[in-house]
């Protein structure tokens, strides 16, 4: 199984998986493992979750924390081909 | 020659293999801290030690500054200079601005200018600064989302995750932005869950900082007590509610060191949001409970509820008033329950039943706009699903706790 499908199922079969947790499974470095998510999101099988309004307006100031969170969720595509997958 | 979707990532893998060497995983010191905050075994005792660090801390700031100073300064300063300046004693003005001319101290003196002024600035003021300092480090430090990774499985067993945890502890120092922060969530079943489950049972900074005033030895109770109802009536809005929650990867940062610039510069914005939201309401409140004494609606309508407030819950009916107050200011409300006569487990359900009761009108507002996101469907949601649900917490958890009481033998 190629890493991109292995990502998609760990995120399938957990709840909610971290990056950290990820990396390690996949022995795989969390830079190289970011870039693979990027490039994931860019194809449209995981969406990043925000929530789209403006940041001015939102006394939460999320945008101004230096520890920004940034989550992922499995899209439409990113479900039937882990659902192909496991078919298969 | 036209490919399936697996043989092009067949293909990809094959190539990248080829081409891309992937940088190995190596274990570093970061790593074992990060680890050892979101394995359970490590992790809930950390997560145990950082929640009583938190507490103490709340607790130690804020009666420094409250009780060590400005006590003194309202009461033996303010509140007997303004009773000397401040004309027409005895007069329907001088009682919703200084209050009762024989108080000896702000907190029962029950004006705009002495109350009001002591529980927004004395009181609440040093709680929400401590809440706030606390807060805003272990976010940057990078310890919340590691919180979240921690909880995930509990919170999953109400149909939430773990990143709402982020929502509930920013709800322990206000219910609004927290009512924002649901935004985060991913499902609109999520989104009106915490919402709603949040703006009844997480009570605000300000009013935890009057109820470390007003109930001192019973506070972690009360806080014990209102986390089971948000898990009890969380298990049963999941199961009550249409949707599910889906899976998702958290990229959490690194552990960092908070910069100096960055934690002022967020206390000043939020101790600033502190008082635009909050001190208009409690000087607001204040008179509008003074007037509706003084016109004798209060006591009108202690008598009518009187059956409902004995019968059921087991406390005075003059605790309408501070009700009715808490509409507008819970912290207010919770100080104005300390005026009451009562014994204290009457004391302790009057000050849950106001946790519990109508969120106060930033926090309904807030919810409001936030139903105005799915239209009219989403406002009738958040109005009608928001009402019901409480309407049976106040009756299920209110009533529940002066069934522990008579079973205890105090009450």
């Amino acid at each position: 199984m190629n890493k991109m499908r292995k990502i998609l199922s760990i995120i399938s079969e957990e709840n909610t998986v971290n990056t950290d947790a990820l990396s390690k499974k996949l022995d795989m470095g969390t830079s190289t493992l970011k870039a693979v998510i990027d490039f994931m999101v860019h194809q449209g099988y995981l969406e990043e979750i925000d929530c789209g309004r403006d940041c001015n307006a939102c006394p939460v100031k999320c945008n101004v924390l230096s520890s920004e969170v940034k989550m992922y969720k499995l899209t439409e595509k990113g479900m039937k081909y882990t659902e192909l997958n496991q078919g298969g | 020659m036209k490919l399936t979707v697996d043989e092009r990532w067949d293909l990809i893998d094959k190539i990248a293999e080829q081409v891309v060497k992937y940088g190995e995983y190596r274990y570093r010191l970061k790593d074992a801290i990060a680890d050892i905050t979101v394995k359970p075994l490590t992790g809930i005792p950390i997560a145990i030690a950082v929640l009583y660090g938190f507490w103490s801390f709340f607790g130690a700031f804020a009666g420094f500054f409250t009780d060590g100073f400005l006590v003194k300064l309202f009461d033996n300063h303010w509140l007997p200079w303004l009773q000397e300046v401040f004309p027409g004693k005895g007069g329907w003005l001088y009682y919703i601005f200084v209050g009762d001319p024989a108080a000896d101290n702000c907190f029962e003196a029950f004006g705009v200018l002495t109350s009001a002024l002591f529980v927004a600035i004395g009181v609440v003021l040093p709680a929400i600064v401590a809440f706030y300092l606390f807060l805003i480090i272990l976010e940057d430090t990078g310890y919340l989302p590691r919180l979240a990774v921690l909880v995930d499985t509990v919170l999953h067993k109400i149909g939430l995750h773990g990143f709402a945890v982020i929502p509930m502890i920013l709800s322990l120092g206000c219910n609004v932005p927290a009512v924002i922060a649901t935004r985060a969530l991913e499902t609109g079943k999520q989104r009106f869950m915490m919402a709603v489950l949040l703006a009844i049972f997480i009570p605000c900074g300000a009013q935890l900082g009057i109820m470390f005033k007003v109930i001192p030895g019973h506070v972690g109770f009360v806080m014990l007590y209102l986390l089971a109802g948000f898990f009890v009536f969380g298990f049963i809005l999941d199961r009550l509610l249409p949707g599910k929650s889906p899976e998702i990867l958290l990229d959490v940062p690194p552990y960092q060191r908070p910069i100096a610039k960055n934690v002022t510069r967020k206390l000043w914005m939020r101790v600033k949001s502190f008082f635009k939201v909050a001190i208009p309401f409690v000087l607001l409140g204040v008179i509008i409970v003074n007037l509706m004494y003084l016109t004798g609606f209060l006591g009108w309508l202690a008598n009518l509820l009187e059956p409902l407030l004995c019968g059921w819950f087991g406390v005075p009916k003059e605790t309408v008033g501070p009700l009715v107050a808490a509409f507008l200011r819970k912290d207010l409300a919770v100080a104005q329950l300390s005026a009451i006569e009562m014994t204290m487990p009457q004391l302790v359900t009057s000050v849950v039943l106001v946790s519990l009761y109508f969120p106060c009108v930033a926090t309904f507002a807030m919810l409001i706009r936030e139903g105005r996101e799915g239209g009219l469907k989403g406002v009738s949601q958040y109005l009608f699903g928001g009402l019901g649900a409480l309407i049976a917490v106040i009756f299920l958890w209110g009533g529940l706790i002066r069934l522990i009481w008579i079973i205890l033998g105090v009450a």
